[in-house]
């Protein structure tokens, strides 16, 4: 069987956050692959295992895909999650993101009649606001730049 | 034979991932923007699954092994949001205070417009979030009480408009800055706008993920007081 390119199947119970240097194999490899893609997987989908967890605690509905987010940026910023460690997989997701919105897009078929019976306002709506929300957080930056800009001339 | 095919959950599986292929080759042939891979890739499933008369339930035991994944689709923002962190510790609070502007005018004038127009409190609880990425949307409609399909039937429009017109909307609201340009993308059109921000130009595309994260806390953490 031809070597797989530069994954040590023996890597695949390492998480990768203890030190890589440390593994002898390890070393020989691209500084870019350290983990099997099972461990990848496994740090994503286990933020989002406990995530679910911490949604399911809170006193209030917060969504669990939030939380993971925001637990995902803390394990980076810490430095405990390095981009190493989830850059294949988190690579797979958001080359491909608007197809994970295809099934809820379908199962509009389940509510053609209530869908239908507002067509028409919430078209109008889903358009209006659009272009109102761009405007208001555009103006409001730049408002804030110019104020930054103007102090900084100042100040 | 067929039976048991369409109680497997491939089958839904397949038919997405094959829709999608056929949806991603026709915008690349084509190149119009409105033909984009999602909408034609539930055009055609919903086209089969009609034409053949297979009932939705048969194509949710695949789908609903996709729609899983929204949760890790939404988590590897982060990975975008710290590869941009210099540039958001630079431009900190005018990316908040734009972003919590956008998302207050997102939910204030979707509330008031449902209540002008006497729509029920579910419609407006589908369409409240419909500025952020779809995972959190749905996140927050199913909290509210909304409708799913609704929600995402109106993140895609919001997610079109703002793609399809974001340099039209530049032209006309006169937003000469880079920043503000991207920030305002991902605030009213998620990341359907964002892969539109990335075209015109890198920091915009930043910004434009970076305001989808921002608006979608934002969002939520408002959701919760209404």
């Amino acid at each position: 069987m031809p070597p797989q390119s530069g994954i040590d199947p023996s890597a695949s119970f390492q998480t990768g956050m203890e030190g890589a240097a440390s593994h002898p194999r390890l070393s020989l490899f691209p500084e870019v692959i350290t983990l099997n893609i099972m461990g990848e997987i496994a740090i994503i989908f286990g933020i989002c295992l406990v995530s679910e967890g911490i949604s399911a605690l809170l006193p209030i509905p917060f969504p669990a895909s939030v939380i993971s987010l925001l637990i995902l940026l803390a394990l980076l910023l810490c430095g405990a999650v390095k981009d190493r460690h989830i850059r294949r997989t988190c690579g797979f997701f958001t080359s491909n993101m608007a197809f994970f919105f295809i099934p809820p897009c379908v199962g509009i078929l389940e509510h053609v009649s209530t869908l239908s019976a507002v067509l028409v306002p919430f078209l109008f709506i889903s358009v209006i606001t659009t272009p109102l929300v761009y405007l208001v957080t555009a103006w409001v930056i730049q408002l804030m730049m110019r104020m930054r800009k103007g102090g900084a001339r100042h100040g | 034979m067929a039976e048991a095919m369409l109680s497997s959950p491939f089958f839904g599986l397949v038919l997405t991932c094959v829709a999608w292929c056929i949806g991603c080759w026709v915008q690349k042939r084509t190149g119009i923007f409105l033909l984009n891979p999602l909408v034609i890739a539930v055009a055609i499933i919903l086209a089969v699954l009609v034409a053949l008369d297979i009932p939705y339930s048969t194509y949710q035991l695949g789908g609903d092994m996709i729609s899983l994944m929204l949760g890790p689709v939404t988590a590897v923002l982060a990975l975008n949001i710290y590869h941009q962190r210099t540039l958001l510790r630079e431009y900190f609070w005018p990316v908040v205070i734009g972003c919590l502007a956008g998302t207050l005018t997102s939910v204030g004038s979707i509330l008031l417009l449902c209540r002008l127009l006497v729509l029920d409190s579910s419609i407006a609880a589908s369409l409240m979030p419909k500025s952020v990425t779809t995972a959190i949307a749905v996140a927050i409609s199913d909290a509210g009480g909304g409708i799913q399909s609704i929600t995402v039937a109106a993140v895609l429009i919001a997610g079109a408009v703002g793609a399809i017109f974001a340099p039209l909307f530049a032209k006309l609201f006169r937003v000469t800055d880079p920043v503000a340009e991207g920030v305002a993308i991902g605030a009213c059109s998620h990341a359907l706008g964002t892969s539109k921000a990335m075209e015109i130009g890198q920091l915009q595309g930043a910004m434009s993920s970076i305001s989808i994260c921002i608006c979608g806390i934002l969002t939520s953490l408002l959701a919760l007081f209404l």
